[in-house]
């Protein structure tokens, strides 16, 4: 029932951003053009927003709890960090690859669908779930934009034949909020952990993954501000970053999710 | 501490390049900590017990200071408080975590992983080697960047000092650190638990669980097949169960009759019983005009299905828990006798030294009613750690939402 109502959202938020990206590229820019490049993605994101807050009243719990779950947040973030970038920078292939990549995920949960219950196990019922959850989901957003630019900067670096330092340093811009949300992210869990099950720390798979993306970021972050002139392997550590901060999150299941089924999705 | 000849060798090979030296220290750090690995076995983290961590990581923090302030001129101190020193660091802590994913943790492997202390890697030598070398030059650079001191540096030492805080009381002081696991049957008292080794512990208080609390969530219809996995959700989502609700699966019309607790069935009757040691439910499914039963499985009758057709069962998955806690009473050593308390899930009890967690249950055979798994963790370090935490989630707000670049690009 649901997902078959994601079905719709998906067609809906899909052509908006589609429509969107039409008029960015019209050859002959209109004002009407211009209003329309942006407010259609605003919509989607909007409709995807008003889907998460069917689906909580729906589940009568926070829907963060399934990998699928967690990939409608991360589309609806995606999309919105993207849009944003775009309304002060103007970057039209950023605009495009939001717009992709919300995609993906969503279809993803299409494809992909998963058992859905109103359950929650006491564990998760603690006031640290949704802002752990929902600052992870943020910053992962924030760090695919990041990935994203340096992309656009490794492909014009290639074509220009010329260093595009124009997007590492906004990539760069993005890679320090998203590394800060990460941080936030991660104390904030190992403060739950703590009161859940008496540990901060306890160094399972999951937690170990998310500590090696943190410490990738952590390089990036030192490399750029030590050496800036090292901007071929920034990019490349910063594309590398962003492979294992996806591992953890799909590869690994990351968060406290249960007691005796500890970090297993529904 | 350096002599001129070797200050000198230093400094030529610093020119030559700073970024070899930086990878020299890590290579050679692991060296050494492969070498004591082989030759004395894991680090020895139980020597570090209080007051020897608070001692050595004191020492670490004044030689940085003295490092600091006596030998900064020197070249070597000077590598140790750059950026080349700190990504070589930071690579050398990667590195250690990059072999705990990769390589299977799994300390009982006696095999060439575990001479090398690569199963076990957080207790190994050269991680130690790695904080430390991350301590000392995180450190310098910490001390370092103190002065000036305006707005930006205040948020670099919070980030900095703060992992400092995290990593040299969070590694060194697990040495102190008991954490047991107390398990309970109901309205028995206990005093004793065993430590993540499995070694019996008593510590200074006694538990009575009185009763242990526990509710569910609806039992669940499942559709399985014969192999009694549970279908894709795309041709059945596991729903509640609720009385006079219908389900369609698969076109069939099911009506949920009726659901009874604690009660088990042999397909063809229902019997209600009190006094059962576990959850159970049948639930009563009327299908094309006939009557079925099913039940969710237990430890001492297994799950009873219907067929739905030759391919696929209706079976009730087991009822999830919604909430579990202990009411219990609390006896301590100094004094506290029959004190009531609750604890739950996400509400753990502090009592003098230690705090104890609702860590889990489990239902035995041999005990008619529910064991209660209780945590009890004495952790001293627990509150400079937590100061590093609070330290790193401040500097990390300012991260999030300062603009950092282009303020750095005005230099
Ligand atoms: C909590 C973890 C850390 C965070 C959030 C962090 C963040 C930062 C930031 C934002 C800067 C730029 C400072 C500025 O100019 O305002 C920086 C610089 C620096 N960090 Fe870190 N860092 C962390 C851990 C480390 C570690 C573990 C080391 C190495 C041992 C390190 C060494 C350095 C060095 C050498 C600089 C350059 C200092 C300078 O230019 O004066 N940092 N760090």
């Amino acid at each position: 029932m649901i997902w078959k109502i994601l079905n719709v959202v998906f067609i809906l938020f899909a052509t908006l951003w589609a429509a969107g990206s039409i008029s960015l590229f019209k050859k002959n820019e209109t004002k009407i053009s211009k209003y329309l490049t942006i407010i259609f993605p605003g919509i989607a994101n909007i409709l995807l927003a008003v889907f998460i807050a069917f689906l909580w009243t729906k589940l009568e719990r926070p829907p963060l709890k399934t990998m699928a779950e967690t990939r409608l947040w991360y589309a609806m973030f995606v999309s919105l960090i993207t849009w944003i970038i775009y309304l002060k920078t103007k970057s039209k292939p950023l605009y495009l690859l939001g717009f992709i990549m919300s995609s993906v995920f969503l279809l993803i949960d299409i494809l992909k669908p998963e058992y859905q219950t109103k359950n929650l196990m006491p564990a998760l019922q603690s006031p640290w779930f949704i802002p752990h959850v929902v600052i992870y989901m943020i910053s992962y957003a924030v760090l695919a934009a990041a990935c994203l630019t340096v992309l656009i900067g490794v492909y014009n670096t290639r074509k220009n034949k010329t260093i595009d330092t124009q997007n590492i340093i906004l990539s760069m811009n993005l890679v320090y909020p998203g590394f800060g949300l990460l941080s936030l992210g991660m104390i904030m869990g190992a403060v739950w952990a703590k009161i859940a099950w008496g540990d901060y720390w306890s160094w399972d798979p999951k937690e170990t993954w998310a500590l090696l993306t943190w410490l990738f970021y952590l390089i990036c972050i030192h490399l750029h501000h030590a050496f800036p002139k090292k901007q071929k392997l920034l990019m490349i550590l910063l594309a590398f970053s962003f492979i294992v901060l996806i591992i953890t999150w799909l590869g690994i299941r990351y968060f406290p999710n249960g007691l005796s089924s500890i970090h297993v999705y529904g | 501490m350096a002599n001129n000849s070797k200050s000198k060798y230093i400094f030529a090979l610093m020119n030559y390049s700073k970024w070899k030296i930086g990878f020299l220290i890590p290579v050679s750090l692991i060296a050494i900590g492969l070498l004591l690995q082989i030759t004395i076995g894991n680090f020895p983290l139980h020597f570090f017990d209080f007051p020897t961590n608070l001692i050595v990581i004191s020492e670490v923090f004044i030689v940085v200071l003295l490092m600091y302030f006596f030998l900064r001129k020197y070249l070597a101190i000077k590598f140790l408080s750059s950026g080349y020193a700190a990504l070589s660091a930071l690579v050398l802590l990667t590195f250690c975590v990059v072999g705990m994913v990769l390589i299977p943790q799994n300390h009982n492997d006696n095999g060439i992983l575990s001479m090398l202390g690569l199963n076990d890697i957080i207790n190994s030598w050269f991680y130690a080697l790695s904080i430390l070398f991350l301590l000392i030059s995180l450190g310098l650079i910490t001390v370092k960047r103190l002065f000036p001191f305006n707005i930006r540096n205040f948020f670099f030492f919070l980030n900095h000092f703060g992992l400092w805080i995290v990593l040299a009381f969070g590694n060194l002081g697990q040495a102190d650190k008991t954490n047991i696991q107390i398990t309970i049957p109901e309205g028995e008292l206990i005093w004793y638990g065993y430590d993540k080794n499995n070694e019996y512990f008593e510590p200074d208080f006694a538990i009575e669980l009185t009763e242990f609390i526990i509710d569910f969530y609806p039992p669940k219809l499942a559709l399985t097949n014969n192999k009694g996995e549970i279908v894709n959700p795309k041709i059945f989502q596991p729903t509640d169960l609720v009385k006079n609700e219908r389900i369609s699966v698969l076109d069939t019309e099911i009506v949920v009759v009726d659901i009874l607790e604690n009660a088990i069935t042999t397909k063809d009757t229902v019997l209600r019983v009190m006094g059962l040691p576990e959850k159970t439910y049948v639930a009563i499914l009327e299908i094309n005009g006939e009557e079925f039963f099913i039940q969710n499985g237990t430890s001492f009758q297994p799950p009873v299905f219907a067929n739905l057709n030759n391919q696929y069962n209706l079976t009730m998955l087991n009822p999830e828990p919604k909430y579990f806690g202990s009411d219990i009473r609390l006896y301590t050593k100094s004094g506290i006798s029959n004190q009531k308390h609750l604890i739950e899930v996400n509400k753990p009890l502090k009592i003098e030294s230690w705090t104890i967690y609702q860590t889990s249950y489990f239902k035995s055979p041999e005990y008619k009613s529910y064991i209660s798994v209780f945590t009890a963790v004495y952790d001293p370090w627990l509150k400079i750690v937590y100061t590093g935490f609070i330290m790193m989630f401040v500097g990390a707000i300012y991260l999030t939402f300062s603009r950092n670049i282009k303020s750095k690009k005005q230099k």
